[in-house]
């Protein structure tokens, strides 16, 4: 079983509940491509949940995340999204059917639209009232409040960022993804970006599965870790349970910089006394 | 935007709703049955008339045809590469005027020139009236010079096509030649030698492309070949048509003109070979070659005579001459005449933006085979001539007619309708590809941030894409409505009875002898033409000017 220690606020979902997500048996090969982009890729996200999913570059992370999304069709397997077949033998949701909130590496903001109205997209489906006062407690979900009017090429990288989390995150997703969100933000405003979507996407209890590069966004942010290699999750468990018992070379690489304390590096008692106090 | 992604991965296969393929699939059908029904219905056994036509005709349309291709092309290659490579590379008097102006005879209709140039130069024309006068014995000896020859045709399709090869080859070597002709220059390469070593066969495909475009307009031309009584396969088949009523052998001229075409087409692709446009990449222009004294005015004066004669010249005498007639030809007939073309140019434009938007945004979303193939086949109608389409369009009404509307009453043929459907297939590509430009510059993942938030395709086309590239969409539908205000042929050919464009009503006075009075409707043509040719050089342009 997973261990939990390190999120004290998430309880350990009732396993009689059905996933939030599930992928059963997931391929994907590209047409053109001499290997498969994912192979047999079992995975369940729980209620509440955070999973992070790790891996070299290219090992087909990012195409998960869009199989899940319903921006890549797969060629085995099937998707669920609360129970329901989203993508499997016969059946296809489009993208707008799923309920799956993504936040892009990029953000993928409308450039032309202020940033209420990027909120206010996905909330097509409800009366103008009520749309107003999400887009108002969305906004202050991520701190945003008074920048409703604003563009989004008047936001810094951070509050785009808070804007994209806003928007995926308003017509209340049944599953979030996040697509490298830290990558496009200098290093210096990271860690508190990280600290504040943390607290937002565990206040908003969605579950979510994120793909990241940095091992510190692992330990900080996961509930459990995917490893992918090569299109396959060859591990996947606790981050305290991966670091002390790496299934591999890569994943030992991977969790090597928390073992070796340094001036920049955390050790990992640390980080585990950090996140328990900051979320309790 | 950048999207870190692998390029081939896009949006997925069935992520589009069938109904979207199956309305592309329709409208490329729609739009290529024109085009089709020629080469399907020249397989039908001929009838008497084609057997004259094409004993005592065929040879001397073909060969005329033949000649205008390799006369104009070639005169049209020397301007443009010529041009090019002293705007891209050197510096002398007068550089960025001219890399600007050098633009301006593309606003100027081939035919428009022929007649300006015939009521000029022509035996009863000013010049040759001074000549007689001025020089001593002139008059006395006859001095008639025949300007109405097939190789003056020639030299006027040069001078206002050029653009078409300097606008590419330019951008070429000003995108990038720069460290390659700076390489050759640092090992010792004089000037001529690096032009010909390095400069046209770095600039070849672009020359090449830009020729092909120019022999399209050459073959498409109908007005100067009539004017100058010069028979090709334009105006053969004009002749079929309204003077023999002999539709079978329009088709089969139509029939031959495309392979002519598509022989062309062969040609620039096999010459091209591997290269490519490259467009890309940051503009840096090498150091220019500084020309001073001598050299630099023959180098402004090599740029400055294309524009004189290919814009300047016929301007100027359209003004002079519109000065003296604008007061009776002006009238309210005029002003209907100006709507009636601004109108139908502009309802062509807008039908075109929006099937060129529907095509593109489905092809781009729905990656397959069919969806990609089809929207090539809807462009096929920007290299078929004109007055091919035009009997293309006028086989199938004539069919549609009579099947639906049974004896008297005409739904299709000579009505607005097909006029407009023929615009539509033949100016379709204008509008295509800078639209599906522009929606390769959005990129994929807005679209599919937009679908992630539950709007479907055509909410997120019309929420997301058609705010963003409202310019876009804006300038591709005004490329349309110019090049339908400079159509001739195909509106000659469809027009409904009585029934007059500023381009057909102009060239109608000019074959009537009355060129004076031609004047102010070919001026508004080439006016409108002129500014559009003018702010979207400007505006397309204006990034890589901003770095010197």
């Amino acid at each position: 079983m997973e261990n939990r220690t390190l999120v004290a606020e998430n309880p350990p979902a009732a396993p009689s509940r059905t996933p939030a997500l599930a992928l059963e048996g997931v391929g994907k090969r590209y047409p053109g491509a001499d290997c498969d982009a994912l192979r047999g890729i079992d995975l369940e996200i729980r209620d509440r949940e955070l999973v992070a999913v790790v891996g070299q570059s290219g090992c087909g992370k990012t195409t998960m995340l869009r199989i899940i999304a319903g921006l890549e069709v797969p060629d085995t397997g099937t998707v669920r999204i609360g129970g329901k077949v989203v993508a499997g033998p016969g059946t296809w949701v489009a993208p707008e059917h799923r309920g799956v909130g993504m936040v892009f590496q990029d953000f993928a903001l409308f450039p032309h639209l202020k940033v209420e109205q990027n909120i206010a997209y996905g909330l097509n489906h409800l009366p103008r009232a009520a749309r107003k006062d999400r887009i108002q407690r969305m906004l202050e979900l991520v701190d945003l409040e008074g920048l409703g009017s604003r563009y989004p090429h008047q936001l810094s990288g951070g509050q785009q960022q808070r804007v994209a989390l806003a928007r995926s995150l308003a017509p209340e997703p049944k599953v979030l993804l996040l697509d490298e969100p830290f990558s496009n933000l200098d290093a210096p405003l990271k860690a508190s970006l990280r600290d504040g979507l943390t607290k937002v996407i565990r206040r908003t209890g969605v579950p979510t599965l994120l793909v990241v590069h940095d091992v510190e966004d692992v330990v900080v942010l996961a509930n459990r870790v995917a490893v992918l290699r090569e299109g396959r999750i060859v591990q996947q468990g606790s981050p305290i349970g991966l670091c002390q018992n790496p299934g591999d070379p890569y994943t030992a690489r991977f969790f090597e910089r928390l073992r070796t304390p340094d001036a920049n590096r955390f050790p990992i008692e640390a980080i585990e006394e950090e996140t328990g106090a900051g979320t309790s | 935007m950048e999207i870190a992604l692998p390029r081939n991965w896009r949006l997925a296969v069935r992520s589009l709703p069938w109904g979207w393929t199956a309305v592309s699939l329709v409208l490329v059908l729609l739009l290529a049955i024109p085009v089709i029904t020629i080469p399907i219905g020249a397989l039908a056994p001929a009838g008497e008339a084609w057997a004259h036509v094409s004993e005592t005709l065929l040879p001397s349309y073909f060969g005329n045809t033949l000649f205008l291709v390799l006369t104009s092309g070639t005169i049209a290659a020397v301007i443009g590469a010529g041009t090019a490579w002293l705007v891209a590379m050197c510096d002398f008097p007068g550089r960025r005027l001219f890399r600007w102006a050098l633009v301006l005879p593309l606003a100027v209709p081939a035919y428009m020139a022929a007649y300006v140039y015939s009521g000029m130069v022509g035996v009863t024309g000013p010049i040759q009236r001074m000549i007689r006068a001025v020089v001593p014995g002139a008059g006395d000896t006859l001095f008639y010079w025949n300007v109405m020859r097939i190789e003056v045709v020639a030299v006027l399709f040069g001078l206002v096509l050029f653009p078409y090869v300097y606008l590419p080859a330019r951008a070429l070597l000003e995108s990038r030649a720069g460290p390659t002709l700076e390489a050759a220059r640092v090992l010792g390469r004089g000037h001529a030698s690096v032009f010909w070593s390095i400069g046209l066969p770095l600039a070849r495909p672009a020359l090449v492309g830009g020729v092909a475009l120019v022999l399209m307009e050459v073959v498409n031309d109908y007005g100067a070949v009539k004017y100058y009584g010069v028979p090709t396969f334009t105006t053969g088949i004009f002749r079929a048509w309204f003077s023999l009523g002999d539709l079978d052998s329009a088709i089969r001229l139509s029939a031959m003109l495309m392979m002519l075409v598509l022989t062309l087409l062969v040609i620039e692709r096999w010459q091209r070979g591997q290269a490519r446009y490259v467009t890309s990449g940051e503009a840096s222009r090498p150091a220019p070659y500084r020309l001073r004294g001598a050299k630099g005015l023959a180098a402004a004066l090599f740029c400055a005579v294309p524009i004189a004669f290919g814009f300047l010249l016929p301007v100027l005498q359209l003004i002079l001459w519109a000065l003296r007639t604008a007061p009776q030809v002006v009238d309210g007939r005029f002003v209907r005449l100006a709507a009636n073309s601004l109108g139908l140019a502009g309802l062509a434009g807008l039908i075109a933006v929006t099937i060129a938007l529907v095509l593109s945004y489905t092809s781009r979303l729905d990656r397959t085979d069919i969806t990609r193939a089809a929207s090539r086949v809807a462009l096929l109608g920007y290299s078929v001539p004109g007055a091919v389409i035009a009997v293309g369009v006028l086989t199938v009404s004539i069919f549609l007619d009579g099947i639906f509307g049974g004896g008297a009453r005409l739904i299709l043929t000579g009505t607005v309708v097909a006029l407009v459907a023929a615009y539509v297939v033949r100016f379709l590509a204008v509008a295509y590809l800078p639209v599906e430009a522009g929606l390769e510059r959005v990129g994929t993942n807005l679209t599919e941030a937009s679908r992630m938030l539950g709007a479907r395709p055509l909410r997120t086309l019309l929420r997301i894409e058609v705010p963003l590239l409202r310019g876009t969409l804006v300038a591709a539908g005004t490329l349309v409505v110019i090049d339908v205000l400079k159509e001739l042929p195909l509106t000659l050919i469809l027009r409904p009875f009585n029934f007059d464009t500023l381009a057909t009503r102009a060239f109608q006075l000019a074959s009537d002898e009355q060129v004076a009075e031609s004047a102010p409707a070919a001026l508004l043509v080439i006016l409108c033409a002129t500014l559009v040719v003018a702010v979207l050089h400007r505006t397309l342009d204006g990034k890589p000017d901003l770095g010197r």
